[in-house]
């Protein structure tokens, strides 16, 4: 075994350097899986939302998950939109027809809600992912 | 061409991100300590409500239309600010980041103005704020074009020429100029020049011989002459202030120290963080302008030059409180406070003293005082004479969560 010294500001440290035979990884620098790249595509436009209620279990979005909204991403008929209906926000999944714009609950317990000129209604992003904890 | 893009309202924008219902209400953010008012909604300026008022004199209108009121969370507008600075750099790599809510950009291309409505979109859709954009050929002159593109329906105006300029320069008053400051703009109306126009007819040597080469430049940016460039590059500062109003005054000198040193303490953490020695070191007291009834006004401030720079918390510390000694004086309240460092330069750039030994054993214990308040959390290791967890000292009675910082703050949704 040798030891190295190298120099940083303050110290001087040691590293053991091994005379064995190399290890055939050594030169592959992997990095580490990281879930930011896995979930969050634009980081400046992802916002991150807490939820309570039972009106998307059918999606599998239950009370106490966190969802990923990407406010960059384009809504399409069936996404899971976070909007904002007369100065509330809404999690709902988005059915644009023809001749209206509907915000559909994963739960049969709630109506179809009918989206009309006459209400504020602005789509603030797409959800992305939700994460369960179950710890 | 250069595009000024400005945030609209910013920091009522970003209390208005998790607020939607505020939308069209007046909405006002406060200052440090919850004392005059600086942002304000477009319907909080048709009320009337001033911009650097004391919240104390707009109570009225503020009870009587329901104005909602915010206090300063500069950990979201920061991570905003970020999110919106970073977003930029998909239209030019050439940004300056020039405020907390304002960034120049070069760009070149053909029809500028569908670039300036790209990026209002833009950043309104990735980020959800506002912004304004002002296209021309100079800094100064885009800064003129972003006045307008605020009051416009599009939020962008583009100058294309010299002629369009001409033209928006003789109804541009001489203090909406960019860099021309209070002083020499007065300075200006008092011979007689009162719009950018005639500012910008000036004869060059005049303004040489009578003021100096910055006014020149000024004048020249306004003739499209490019004087200031957009640098990417960061502008390292040249001063670091800390300073707060009590929300109580205060007469007790005990108390006062306690105070210095903690502006002392986070003033030279903020010195560090920035790998910086400090020179020079100032304090400042002052007593409350809006009280007639007692004692004289007073205003104290004396500054200390360190034989060899430093950026050790005892030291600076120490000083501040010899500082306090010799300005405070008795049978006065003090309502403000602050510690400022001057002549800042890098660490490892110092001039050393032979006179002086230089006692680097500190410096290891400094870095462990930095490494274990990053670790644990701020301020869990102060200095005795400190007393920043007195929660007292700061009022922020209406702060909004940290939605963006922290997953303990982030919106709880009832969907």
């Amino acid at each position: 075994m040798i030891l190295m010294y190298f120099r940083d500001q303050n110290n001087f440290f040691s590293v053991a350097v091994s005379a064995g035979f190399p290890s055939p990884a050594g030169d592959l620098f992997a990095s580490q899986l990281n879930l930011q790249d896995y979930l969050v595509k634009n980081p400046n436009s992802t916002i991150y939302v807490k939820v309570s209620g039972d009106s998307m279990s059918g999606v599998g979005i239950f009370s106490g998950d966190t969802l990923i909204v990407d406010k960059s991403s384009n809504p399409k008929n069936n996404s899971i939109v976070l909007c904002i209906l007369d100065g509330d926000f809404l999690v709902k999944k988005l059915n644009i027809s023809t001749n209206s714009t509907n915000l559909i609950s994963a739960n049969k317990k709630y109506e179809p809600i009918v989206v009309t000129e006459y209400n504020d209604f602005r789509i603030l992003g797409v959800v992305v992912a939700s994460i369960k904890k179950f710890i | 061409m250069i595009f000024l893009v400005d945030c609209n309202n910013f920091y009522v924008s970003c209390e208005r991100l998790f607020r939607p219902e505020l939308l069209l209400s007046p909405v006002i953010v406060l200052s440090n300590n919850d004392g005059c008012i600086i942002s304000r909604s477009s319907e909080a300026k048709q009320l009337g409500l001033k911009m650097g008022e004391p919240v104390f004199k707009a109570k009225e209108i503020i009870k009587n239309n329901n104005v909602h009121v915010f206090s300063s969370n500069f950990e979201l507008y920061g991570e905003v600010s970020n999110r919106i600075m970073n977003q930029l750099k998909i239209f030019s790599n050439n940004l300056e980041v020039y405020s907390i809510d304002e960034a120049f950009l070069e760009i070149n291309s053909e029809d500028y103005k569908n670039i300036g409505l790209s990026i209002v979109k833009n950043i309104k859709k990735t980020t959800g704020i506002p912004v304004s954009v002002g296209i021309a050929e100079t800094k100064t002159l885009s800064k003129i074009a972003g006045n307008i593109a605020k009051k416009s329906l599009d939020n962008c105006f583009l100058i294309e020429n010299n002629w369009t300029a001409k033209k928006i320069l003789s109804r541009t008053p001489i203090k909406d100029v960019w860099g021309l400051g209070n002083q020499y703009s007065k300075f200006m109306i008092n011979n007689g020049i009162s719009t950018a126009e005639s500012f910008m007819n000036m004869d060059r040597n005049w303004i040489l011989n009578k003021l100096n080469i910055n006014v020149l430049r000024t004048r020249d940016e306004l003739h499209g002459i490019k004087c200031h460039k957009v640098s990417s590059c960061f502008k390292p500062k040249k001063s670091i202030r800390v300073s707060r109003s009590f929300r109580n005054d205060i007469d007790n000198y005990q108390q006062l120290e306690k105070y210095v040193s903690d502006f002392a303490f986070l003033a030279c953490k903020k010195l560090r963080k920035e790998n910086k020695r400090v020179k020079q070191l100032q304090v400042f007291i002052l007593t409350n302008r809006f009280k007639k009834s007692h004692h004289s006004k007073y205003f104290g401030t004396m500054s200390y030059d360190f034989f060899v720079s430093t950026n050790n918390y005892i030291e600076v510390i120490k000083y501040s409180l010899i500082l306090l000694r010799n300005i405070f004086k008795d049978g006065l309240s003090y309502k403000k406070a602050g510690v400022i460092l001057n002549q800042l330069s890098p660490v490892d750039e110092y001039q050393s003293s032979f006179m002086i030994n230089n006692d680097k054993k500190n410096d290891s214990l400094m870095d462990k005082i930095d490494y274990l308040n990053d670790k644990f959390g701020n301020n869990k290791i102060i200095f005795s004479s400190q007393n920043i967890n007195d929660k007292s000292k700061i009022s922020k009675k209406k702060l909004s969560p940290n939605y963006m910082n922290s997953w303990n703050n982030i919106l709880n949704l009832d969907i």
